[in-house]
């Protein structure tokens, strides 16, 4: 069951990021498969890391609920927006030597010799990332699905009639149907945004390992590649801040007064905080998402504008790929 | 950019599935005071317990009616008021129905819930948007009503409103639980003693609003007022 469901996922992605094609099976540098208890030993490890993130999010909640017992979303929060930073920082650690590992193994020149190598290595290269993470994107993707399950719970509430509850009096009026689409788009966009934030943190790794020579200026350059997403991260976050409460409580006050003064202000603060700080966790719950369509006009679309902004940032994942191939490509003096 | 496009397919399909079977559910489970009024929705929203209180029905196919949804009568009090104590299967106590009758034909019905069984967003959810929403503060205590309007009689439903409505400068989002205390289906004279000389239009559960306020006519004699 497992092989069939691996074979039937392998079968959707290109030839070049199948494991078994040479170049993958040599960047992966795996050739033979791990041992049952080696496999074992490493699932034992990631189930230990799990339960101690989860134990330190029920202690962080604890300390900023309003609840008198903090709810799964709380508890998940923290370790959730900790995994996803963490896998980025990783995505970029991977990816911005990649250039000079290549170097270091002597193969770059003949590399740059051949046809397709170097743009092929680069996207190998890239998407060992999702390899090599698949462990912590399979607990973020866990994560996220319990968001889901519990959102879906909610809608249940009312004899299932929670939604019309929530679209009653915005503006503009739409229909329930429509809202169930925008609803769906958001938790599309909610389930793939860390695969593709991961994808962007890899690309901008792979670009820098282009320019940077030398191991020196390899590690300012990773540094500072880190620094800037950290700054992203934690940025973004704070923004989401000034407009959302806690999980669950719905918005603040200051959403609807900043969407009365300036629409585009309200708008950047969701989206950015929803692209870049993980923000989505605490909008996607009824409550939260239901205080938006009502403070902001048009709020309602704001599931399929991030769903948009998502994919935005897919495509300039794979144009960075592709540039980072093209210039590495470039004939140069040394 | 091929492989993106399908795993995005293949989540939105997947989500689409999802909501679908909450939806599923929504369509085939009847609201909970859909259920409790026994409303009858091809006799019209107003139609509670198999009879329209529009004053051509008479006590006796009153009873016969309440008595057949499960509801037993309790107290009779003098000629013109009839109190029955609500049963349903489970046996369990969700509340108590009152019938006024006029000359004999029942005029307006009241269903008074137990503490938090029903809630305002129980009542959106059976009879969705109200005509009207507004709060009046009246004997030291701050209330809300909802109001629909239609062909045969109207349909009230009064609760417990939030005191921040009456002293706050904030602006307050009306709560799905806040909670009814009563619930009726009435002709015109049955509309209370207090109200407002307009009906505020509703505006919905999460629209900030500084508060429902309204010209307040009181039908003892007393001159319109309207409160901040």
């Amino acid at each position: 069951m497992f092989n069939a469901l691996s074979k039937f996922g392998y079968r959707q992605i290109p030839s070049w990021a199948h494991p078994s094609h040479p170049i993958m099976r040599t960047v992966l540098g795996r050739s033979n498969r791990l041992k049952w208890s080696r496999r074992i030993f490493l699932w034992l490890i990631l189930l230990l890391v799990t339960t101690a993130a989860i134990a330190a999010g029920y202690i962080i909640a604890g300390t900023t609920t309003e609840n008198t017992e903090p709810t799964i979303s709380e508890i998940l929060y923290w370790p959730l927006v900790g995994a996803q930073t963490l896998a980025m920082i990783l995505a970029i650690a991977m990816t911005t030597n990649a250039v000079n590992i290549e170097r270091q193994k002597q193969t770059w020149d003949s590399l740059k010799l051949s046809l397709a190598g170097v743009g092929l290595t680069l996207r190998a290269r890239w998407a060992a990332v999702f390899y090599r993470l698949s462990w912590l994107l399979f607990v973020i993707t866990i994560g996220r699905l319990v968001y889901i399950g519990i959102l879906l719970d909610d809608m249940t509430e009312f004899q299932g009639r929670a939604l019309d509850l929530r679209i009653s009096g915005i503006t503009p009026s739409v229909s329930l149907d429509l809202t169930v689409i925008i609803i769906s788009l958001h938790m599309t966009a909610f389930v793939i945004q860390p695969f593709v934030a991961v994808a962007l943190a890899a690309a901008a790794g792979l670009v820098v390992s282009v320019f940077m020579r030398g191991r020196g200026v390899m590690i300012l350059g990773l540094g500072l590649l880190i620094a800037l997403r950290l700054l992203i991260t934690v940025g973004s976050i704070l923004l989401g801040n000034s407009v959302l409460e806690n999980i669950g409580l719905g918005v603040k006050p200051e959403l609807a007064e900043i969407a009365n003064e300036n629409t585009v202000d309200a708008w950047y603060r969701l989206i950015l905080s929803s692209a870049e700080g993980d923000q989505m966790l605490k909008i996607l719950n009824l409550d939260t998402l239901g205080q938006i369509w009502a403070d902001i006009d048009y709020g309602i679309y704001l599931g399929a504008i991030m769903l948009i902004v998502v994919l935005v940032e897919a495509i300039l994942a794979n144009m960075l790929v592709i540039f980072a191939a093209w210039r590495a490509s470039k004939p140069t003096n040394d | 950019m091929w492989f993106l496009s399908k795993l995005t397919t293949s989540v939105l399909l997947f989500n689409a599935i999802l909501l679908g079977g909450v939806f599923t559910y929504r369509n085939i489970t009847p609201p909970y005071l859909e259920q409790t009024l026994v409303i009858d929705k091809a006799c019209g929203m107003e139609c509670w317990f198999g009879f329209i209180a529009n004053g051509q029905t008479v006590r006796k196919d009153i009873r016969t009616a309440i008595e057949e949804a499960g509801a037993q009568p309790i107290n009779t009090r003098g000629t013109n008021m009839r109190f029955i104590q609500y049963k349903n299967t489970s046996n369990q106590t969700l509340g108590t129905i009152s019938v006024e009758l006029e000359n004999g034909y029942g005029i307006n019905v009241c269903f008074f819930p137990t503490p938090s069984t029903v809630t305002i967003g129980d009542v959106y959810a059976t009879f969705g948007a109200p005509d009207s929403f507004w709060v009046y503060y009246f004997r030291g205590r701050p209330n809300f009503e909802v109001l629909y309007e239609y062909d045969n009689a109207y349909v009230l439903a009064r609760g417990d409103a939030k005191i921040d409505w009456f002293f706050s400068e904030k602006s307050q989002r009306v709560g799905f639980d806040l909670r009814i205390n009563e619930i009726c289906t009435l002709q015109e004279s049955g509309l209370g003693d207090i109200r407002p000389l307009e009906y505020p239009s509703w505006r919905g559960f999460n629209v900030p609003i500084l508060a429902y306020q309204a010209d307040v006519y009181i039908s003892d004699g007393l001159d319109p007022f309207s409160f901040q």
